[in-house]
């Protein structure tokens, strides 16, 4: 896609011969072959994987062949691109790193890039964006060293509204914050992101679920039968039936229990109490916590 | 001042404060035979196993076979990464070990290091408690380790010396120094009638601009008339060409900017950095400013560091926390965990306003002596962005010389390897990559043949044969499965828990139950819908209506086809249609998991 924009853009100025199609590859000879590969931005790294795990159509990471890593990583991938070199060297690939060699390119300015564009600029007044908090800090002092007074320098926040008043001679944040949660994309929902949600979901990753389910006769007000439960995430199951057994046991009697000294079901207070006696329990026997959903049933 | 060079250990420091329950290990953990394929050893063949620590940083452990003696090196841990989510700790697989437990003579533990130790309480009981060798300030942090087990019967720790030679069981051993981030870190020699066989643990070279000093000239003057066989050497750095910066120059930069500083300083380091902990300690008293010990690993630290009588404090310099408001700023300097962004740690809990007695203000200075560890990017970026929210004035080892790490870089690796100058050689500590750089380094540094070098795998098996004169990696391997610290569980985990864990991370549970009247033969009452992390759900009504409307067209539809209910057919049918509806309706795919109940 890049190319036909830039061929578009009349920037491309390589001959189109050179250009082949992964189909042709091997009719050429190794050594006359470069690969230009990328991926989706914020995984650069995605069709090099699918190379490396065999799974392009086409083309395939061989022994002696050199990869070049001429692309900044995302700090947050480092532990993806560690498994990829991995792979690579395993396949019997060189690497070559701009750690190690000079094939790094700077998109971004160093402080002293910076250090010059301030003092060429000479502005009244600084905001600096583009980067998490703590690089705004140092960018800011640094435009503080060329002489800027403090007060003419905001430090931004999203969602946080700055003004310069009528005579230009001030800056300043005026504290009132304009609508500023983030709006996310969620499968084809787009919308604010419910906190509460991606807290479940973090829980559910590190724990797992347990949901026990308790079916009443309405008419009886008793137990119908024994609790059932399901759980993923927390246990293996099948080494597990013990204790799956035993917390059943706990349920049907505290259900049991309270259904004779209760002529009102206050399922809420009830829910509760085992959520906590179940939470008790499983601690206990496996040291985790899952997230216990306790399910009343009534026909 | 300890001569001792420090630096930084590639152990992650523990996540949470939490209390370790007594593990239970799981009793269905293999059939008990799982290493019958493996050739037995040929008497007078050297055989080399590694069991952690070879395609990561973290659980190190090898051990080295020889006739009826197996001696293990290292016993470490490794701490849960993004693809075992929840889980508390990796192990080493000792399955090899557990069916020999009988020729196990000696565990040797080169240094205090987590990866190298943290092990021992989980995996003693599984080898029956050989005898431990290690030098005193490592004694000290296994023991300290070993309080958190109380109910473990003790460990039969003893006391070596560098200098010491001893025997075990069929083997000569030696010792030497090594250069590393923590006191009393050692190499080890195994003489046997092929050859001399070095593993020197992690270590890095004490040098000034790059000449390694009379130190080490010393402690690597036993191999100088010796025909090394094998070499077992830290991968860590070898991608970091030069040497590594030099704990004079690291030193210097802390001592001007405590000398310097104008207000309160905090730094924050890794507990395992005991050298530098002892250096800042000793140069805190010598401006005389007091010291605050915040954080649980360091406070650990520094009641071993008195007990190894490594540094001599007045009793005043150290004051407690509670005291800090009488102490004037530029007079104060607070030492905390939390380098790597930890949640429950010292300085998050400062930088996210938390703290009980610290707050930060555009006075004070945070100095993180300290690299980033792969994987902790984030967590340090917020813990950054926390602390510049709040005017502090950050120092880090990007911006000045404030940190060196504890291994060794190319061109150390490579006077290593000149002075040892070994037969073949295996690359360990440090994940495949890096080994084939290392390779690369020991192959220029000698003219060693490819054929000599053996990059090794978790459960590989390199054996020595023909009197030392052939070394071949074996066809089979020794098991290499996970073995992972969940909870109370200590063994393989399910890959079915882990894949569920990682799919409800992603996309949550639906839950769905039905229940049906077998007299009837049909539905009891309409399906109902349990859900977590998956949308939210007081907005979702449609979505739940359409949802059970789906399963409800289902279920009708099989009970009318079909007299008798299977379960296993039912639940299939019902997950699929739940599936395609929710995928329609959200574009999510969460864990779909249905319950049918018969009454």
């Amino acid at each position: 896609m890049m190319i036909d924009v830039l061929t578009e853009a009349g920037l491309n100025t390589i001959y189109k011969d050179c250009y082949i199609s992964e189909i042709d590859a091997d009719k050429y000879s190794d050594e006359d072959i470069v690969i230009f590969i990328t991926g989706p931005e914020g995984d650069e790294f995605n069709y090099l994987k699918r190379l490396v795990n065999g799974a392009h159509k086409f083309l395939f990471i061989k022994h002696r062949d050199i990869i070049v890593f001429s692309a900044h990583t995302l700090t947050y991938n480092q532990r993806a691109i560690q498994n990829l070199k991995d792979s690579l060297s395993r396949a019997g690939a060189k690497v070559l790193h701009f750690k190690n060699n000079d094939f790094g390119i700077e998109n971004y300015g160093n402080a002293e890039n910076l250090k010059l564009l301030h003092s060429t600029l000479n502005p009244r007044f600084f905001i600096p964006i583009g980067g998490t908090p703590y690089m705004l800090k140092v960018h800011s002092d640094i435009e503080r060293k060329i002489g800027t007074p403090e007060n003419h320098i905001i430090i931004p926040e999203n969602g946080l509204s700055i003004e310069i008043n009528n005579e230009g001679s001030r800056i300043s944040n005026t504290r009132e914050k304009i609508e500023n949660e983030s709006w996310v994309v969620d499968g084809i929902k787009i919308g604010k992101v419910q906190n509460i949600v991606i807290r479940d979901r973090s829980i559910l990753s590190e724990q797992g679920i347990f949901l026990i389910i308790i079916l009443i006769d309405i008419r009886s007000n008793r137990l119908k039968k024994m609790p059932d439960i399901v759980s993923r995430g927390f246990v293996y199951l099948k080494e597990s039936q013990d204790l799956l057994y035993e917390a059943k046991i706990l349920t049907k009697n505290k259900v049991e229990d309270y259904l004779n000294n209760n002529q009102d079901m206050d399922i809420d207070t009830l829910k509760s109490d085992l959520q906590h006696l179940l939470s008790k329990f499983l601690l206990q026997k496996t040291a985790k916590e899952p997230v216990i959903m306790p399910i009343f049933i009534r026909i | 001042m300890t001569n001792y060079t420090d630096t930084k250990s590639n152990t992650k420091p523990k996540k949470k404060e939490k209390k370790i329950i007594q593990p239970v290990f799981s009793s269905k953990m293999g059939t008990g035979d799982e290493t019958a394929h493996i050739p037995p050893l040929a008497d007078g063949d050297i055989r080399i196993l590694h069991m952690g620590g070879v395609e990561e940083v973290g659980r190190n452990m090898s051990m080295i076979e020889y006739k009826d003696t197996i001696i293990i090196i290292d016993c470490g841990v490794q701490f849960n990464e993004a693809h075992t989510p929840g889980i508390d700790a990796i192990l080493p697989n000792t399955k090899y070990l557990e069916e020999r437990k009988h020729k196990i003579k000696a565990m040797l533990i080169t240094h205090g290091h987590l990866d190298h130790i943290g092990g021992i309480p989980y995996i003693m009981p599984r080898i029956d408690n050989p005898p431990l060798y290690t030098r005193y300030f490592t004694s000290l942090m296994i023991k300290k380790r070993q309080e958190e087990f109380p109910y473990l019967p003790p460990l039969k720790l003893n006391i070596i010396e560098k200098t010491d030679k001893i025997k075990i069981g069929d083997l000569d051993v030696e010792f030497f120094g090594v250069s590393h981030a923590i006191p009393d870190s050692m190499g080890i020699i195994v003489r046997t009638p092929q050859g001399n066989i070095v593993h020197t643990g992690d270590l890095k070279l004490d040098h000034v601009e790059g000449q390694p000093t009379e130190r080490e000239l010393k402690n690597f003057s036993v191999f100088k008339d010796m025909n090394t066989l094998l070499l077992m050497t830290d991968s860590t750095n070898c991608e970091n060409p030069g040497f590594s910066i030099s704990d004079k120059l690291v030193f210097e930069n802390i001592e001007n900017t405590i000398k310097n500083v104008s207000g309160r300083l905090l730094i924050a380091s890794f507990a395992s950095q005991v050298e530098r902990m002892i250096f800042m300690l000793q140069t805190a008293e010598k401006y005389n400013k007091k010291i605050v010990v915040d954080g649980r690993s360091m406070k650990n630290n520094l009641e071993i560091i008195k007990l190894a009588e490594l540094l001599k404090l007045n009793e005043n310099t150290v004051i407690p926390i509670e005291d800090i408001d009488k102490i004037p700023p530029n007079k104060l300097i607070i030492m905390v965990t939390g380098a790597q962004g930890e949640e429950f740690a010292s300085l998050s809990r400062i930088a996210n306003k938390s703290h009980k007695f610290i707050k930060l203000n555009k006075y004070d200075t945070v100095l993180m002596s300290s690299s980033i560890i792969p994987g902790n990017e984030l967590s340090v970026q917020k813990l950054k962005d926390n602390l510049a929210k709040q005017g502090a004035h950050l120092v880090h080892y990007r911006t000045s010389d404030i940190h060196s790490s504890g291994h060794a870089n190319a061109d150390e690796l490579s006077w290593i390897h000149k002075n040892i100058n070994p037969k073949y050689f295996i690359p360990v500590h440090g994940y495949h990559y890096l080994h084939t750089i290392h390779g690369s380094i020991a192959m220029d540094t000698n003219q060693m043949p490819e054929e000599n070098v053996f990059i090794p795998d978790n459960g590989a098996i390199f054996e020595i044969r023909e009197n030392g004169n052939k070394m071949i990696r074996l066809e089979e391997s020794a098991p290499n499965d996970i073995m992972v610290v969940d909870g109370t569980s200590v063994g393989k985990i399910q890959e079915f828990v882990l894949k569920d864990r990682l799919m409800l991370g992603e996309e949550g549970v639906f839950s769905v139950i039905v229940v049906i009247d077998q007299r009837t033969h049909r539905l009891r009452k309409s399906p109902d819908i349990a859900s977590r992390g998956f949308i939210y759900l007081k907005e979702s009504q449609e979505i739940l209506m359409n949802a059970r409307e789906s399963i409800k067209i289902v279920v009708q539809d099989y009970l009318y086809h079909n007299d008798n209910i299977s379960i296993d057919n039912l639940r299939s049918i019902i997950q699929d249609a739940v599936y395609k509806q929710l995928l329609k309706d959200t574009g999510k795919r969460p864990l779909i998991v249905p319950l049918i109940i018969l009454i």
